[in-house]
């Protein structure tokens, strides 16, 4: 079923692309494809363009896709492997959830980062006692990387 | 004696069609032990033959058995089975589903379970079939679509002809409307064949006849208490290894609480019946 789906979700995908999103696969394995995610405006990532992959597994859709940023990010929930803490990609999947729906829970994750479940504790504290210094930081490697 | 070593064969092999080569030779030494059948007055043993055959690839003489067998009793299931399957494989698509039909009917009479395995090979058939008929319908619009622009450039050459003939000097002006024209109808013609083409390409089955996790067409629907429609074995297999909850709603689910939707079958059933190309398999 997982081939299937995914060439399913692909067609989808390219027919209704969500919001500043792009994916597909990478060569002819359906199961590995790249993906990019525009920084939202309302967020230090303006401008900046991220890289990510996506992985799915073989029993997919019962099991969630990999996910994780290629490109670097200061972020409380994304760490410098680039591993993103995010409920629906761990203990909250549900097989009716599609790689768009995922694509736009990061988009969300990057305009409202959840600092009381961090994957990068440091960022998470500056982000709580000192939002401008976060914003700042967050805005330089931005530039840094992502452009 | 003898019967009982093919039953388990056969379903040894339902269970590993991965081992062919080895599997193919067991079918031949089976075959070779049944080619005399001692008591030609069981339908039974005749489609165990058939059986072997149609492993061996033997569609003739599979046929020929379920033929037999069906000749001792009409009613037999798996002579319409294995009947249809070898016509499948003779591209004798109208036959296999009118024989896959009757196996479908009759055991569903006899209350015997097939599992998911005639439908398939019903499926298979009529999907062959569209298939078939599809490419000759392409054939025919290609045929169609240059024969008319055939059609429309001897009729621009004839009418340059004409003009040049009776007025013996055809001003430019007239020859180049005559271009014009037929160029314009050309091109409408060809347009309509490929809007016929893009139409093809775009075909896609509606989303809500399709399950909410494998995004196919549903073979067997049926609701959650929060009024989502799933394939049974999809969820089924969602509240095995995933959890307990509607994947859509993430209220609480069991198993006991899905109830099968038999209108939205019959919707799909005759969707599939008016759009044979979605027939998956």
């Amino acid at each position: 079923m997982a081939q299937k789906r995914i060439k399913k979700e692909l067609n989808d995908f390219g027919r209704d692309p969500p919001a500043n999103c792009s994916a597909g696969p990478v060569g002819d394995d359906l199961f590995h494809w790249q993906a990019t995610i525009m920084g939202p405006t309302d967020s230090p990532y303006y401008r900046g363009v991220f890289f990510l992959t996506i992985n799915f597994p073989t029993d997919y859709p019962f099991k969630p896709p990999k996910v994780a940023f290629t490109t670097r990010i200061y972020h409380p929930n994304i760490n410098s492997n680039g591993s993103i803490c995010l409920d629906i990609l761990r203990g909250q999947w549900s097989p009716a959830l599609t790689i768009s729906k995922v694509l736009l829970s990061i988009c969300s994750l990057l305009t409202d980062p959840n600092p009381d479940d961090p994957l990068v504790p440091e960022i998470a504290r500056m982000y709580k006692t000192d939002r401008d210094k976060y914003y700042k930081v967050a805005k330089e490697w931005t530039e840094k990387y992502a452009q | 004696m003898a019967l009982l070593r093919i039953q388990s064969v056969t379903s040894r092999s339902r269970v590993r069609r991965a081992n062919h080569s080895a599997t193919l030779h067991k079918w031949s030494v089976l075959s070779s032990f049944l080619i005399e059948i001692k008591n030609p007055n069981t339908a039974l043993f005749f489609t165990n033959r058939a059986l072997c055959h149609l492993k061996l690839r033997q569609w003739d003489k599979a046929l020929q058995d379920c033929q037999r067998a069906l000749d001792i009793d009409r009613s037999w299931v798996k002579g319409h089975f294995f009947m249809g399957q070898a016509f499948v494989e003779q591209a004798m698509y109208d036959e296999a589903i009118t024989s896959l039909k009757r196996a479908h009917d009759l055991a569903k009479e006899q209350k015997l379970n097939f599992g998911d395995d005639i439908t398939s090979a019903l499926r298979i058939a009529k999907k062959h079939r569209w298939n078939m008929i599809e490419g000759k319908r392409i054939q025919q619009e290609i045929a169609l679509q240059s024969y008319l622009n055939r059609l429309i450039k001897e009729d621009k050459e004839r009418q340059i002809e004409r003009l040049k003939k009776n007025e013996g000097m055809a001003t430019c002006e007239e020859i180049e409307n005559v271009c014009e024209n037929t160029d314009k109808c050309l091109m409408e013609v060809n347009g309509l064949f490929s809007q016929l083409d893009d139409r093809r390409k775009k075909r896609d089955v509606p989303d809500f006849l399709c399950g909410k996790i494998s995004f196919e067409i549903m073979r067997d629907p049926v609701i959650t208490p929060s009024g989502i429609t799933y394939d049974r074995k999809d969820i089924i297999e969602h509240l095995q290894r995933v959890g307990h909850f509607d994947p859509v709603t993430r209220t609480d689910l069991t198993q006991e609480q899905l109830i099968s939707n038999f209108s939205l079958k019959e919707v799909i059933d005759s969707y599939l019946e008016e759009n044979p190309w979605a027939e998956e398999f």
